[in-house]
């Protein structure tokens, strides 16, 4: 997966500015960066919803993206049966009764099968997010602070089904919860003000908190010396 | 549960169009009873005309009318929800994604709104055995009215997805689809212009042509003003998803 000079102008600002990236496939990629730094906004181009307006994104062919996005979203109108059937018929896949049962007993949602979305509290939402990534079949999946609020039960799962996921699929996961991502990531990339700051392979021996720190650091002090005047 | 389908309950659930659908049901029944009193009681008058108004001129033709009438309403309202919807409860996401037309999505949405004919069929038929049982009915006009009105159905609904797409709250895509509708039936009931040819304005109306197919004036443009305009809504439809996407 490659992104060549992606930029992204919205309302006369620019998000996202000369975005340069090769990412893992299969793999866990974390970003990391300050709220407004274009996290979520690369993922909504990595997912296709949003378009670019200049740069180019190569993934592999007959590449199938999914979005967990913050705040999820569902149908309200929609029982969670329903929602997960819905998502099930996007990746032209066939419903079967099984699959949805299966899925519905992985995430502990079947108690709350015939309950409208609307009515689901924030843990449940949760639980329906994930299964619609399972249920999905994409091979991009791309989460958006999907851990924020998570009890320790789901936090469990969820971190089990991402280490199975990242093994033959690319997940691209937002967050600010570093010291539970770092325990999943094979590549980080730190963003701030639209840019990547730093992209490499993480092999676990710096904790994020600090890596980010750092990667801030060296980012000012370019930025500083590349604003300052040249000396006769 | 396809996009059709998902419509078809997310439709089907909302108390609103229920209540809406018993409000015309009502209003229909009410005005059609009445009109045949009028018609019963002006029969001595009749009889002294040389051509005395048939059941099909007098009660049916006005019955079409009428009903399309209160249409524009419903599908103000059903096709207003459409696209706006999607963007106001942020769900628009699931359509675009993994998509590069998006023209599917489009017929799908369309196929769950067009479930309302459903609704249409079973007042028209019932309004036609009620008068078939008083006189006799010109059947072929009948059949054509019936048409038009389906034809002016898929119209609007095209129309008004249009409209909703370009909207982010229902409420205000509801709002521009009924005043664009009623624009553009007012356009096409102007009162000076009797005579064929005076004000070639009126052949932008969808009124003016549903007339000549209830009438029985079957033309080539008017099947086309309705397919092709109903299909050139949907076009525009689908681009206007895809800038969406610019906008995201």
């Amino acid at each position: 997966m490659k992104l060549n000079n992606l930029c992204l102008n919205r309302t006369g600002q620019l998000i996202l500015r000369g975005i340069n990236l090769t990412l893992p496939q299969p793999g866990l990629t974390v970003l990391l960066g300050a709220n407004g730094a274009g996290k979520s906004s690369l993922l909504q181009v990595l997912a296709g919803i949003s378009l670019p307006d200049s740069g180019t994104l190569e993934l592999g062919a007959d590449s199938r993206a999914f979005i967990m996005p913050e705040p999820a979203a569902f149908y309200p109108q929609l029982t969670v049966q329903q929602q997960l059937a819905f998502v099930l018929s996007l990746s032209d896949e066939l419903i079967s009764p099984n699959r949805l049962e299966a899925l519905l007993q992985q995430w502990q949602l079947t108690h709350v099968a015939d309950k409208l979305t609307q009515h689901l509290s924030l843990g449940y939402r949760q639980r329906l997010s994930l299964a619609q990534l399972s249920a999905s079949a994409a091979d991009l999946l791309l989460l958006d602070e999907p851990m924020n609020g998570m009890d320790h039960e789901i936090l469990t799962a969820f971190k089990a089904q991402v280490q199975q996921w990242k093994q033959s699929k690319s997940i691209v996961m937002a967050t600010h919860i570093m010291h539970e991502a770092q325990d999943l990531a094979d590549w980080v990339v730190v963003m701030e003000l639209g840019q990547v700051i730093h992209s490499a392979a993480y092999d676990g021996k710096q904790s994020f908190s600090s890596l980010y720190q750092q990667a801030l650091q060296d980012f000012r002090h370019q930025t500083v010396a590349s604003q300052a005047p040249v000396s006769a | 549960m396809n996009i059709t389908s998902k419509d078809i309950k997310t439709l089907w659930r909302s108390p609103v169009i229920w209540l809406l659908l018993a409000i015309i049901s009502f209003i229909l029944a009410w005005l059609l009873w009445q009109m045949i009193d009028r018609y019963n009681s002006m029969q001595l008058s009749f009889q002294s005309l040389p051509n005395p108004p048939t059941i099909t001129t007098a009660l049916w033709l006005p019955f079409v009318m009428t009903f399309a009438q209160l249409l524009l309403l419903l599908v103000a309202m059903t096709a207003g929800y459409s696209f706006a919807m999607e963007r106001s409860q942020r769900t628009l996401w699931y359509l675009l994604i993994n998509r590069d037309s998006f023209m599917s999505v489009v017929v799908a949405k369309l196929k769950a709104q067009l479930w309302l004919l459903v609704f249409v069929m079973l007042h028209l038929l019932l309004a036609a055995w009620l008068l078939a049982a008083g006189g006799a009915l010109d059947w072929w006009q009948v059949a054509f009215g019936a048409v038009g009105l389906v034809m002016l159905v898929f119209w609007l609904i095209a129309l008004g997805q249009l409209l909703s797409s370009y909207c982010r709250s229902s409420g205000v895509a509801i709002l521009i689809n009924l005043v664009v509708f009623g624009l553009l039936w007012m356009l096409g009931s102007d009162p000076g212009s009797q005579g064929y040819g005076l004000n070639w304005l009126l052949l932008l109306s969808p009124l003016t042509h549903l007339k000549w197919l209830c009438e029985g004036q079957v033309a080539i443009a008017s099947m086309l003003y309705f397919l092709a305009g109903a299909a050139v809504f949907m076009w525009l439809t689908a681009k206007q998803l895809g800038r969406l996407r610019r906008l995201l």
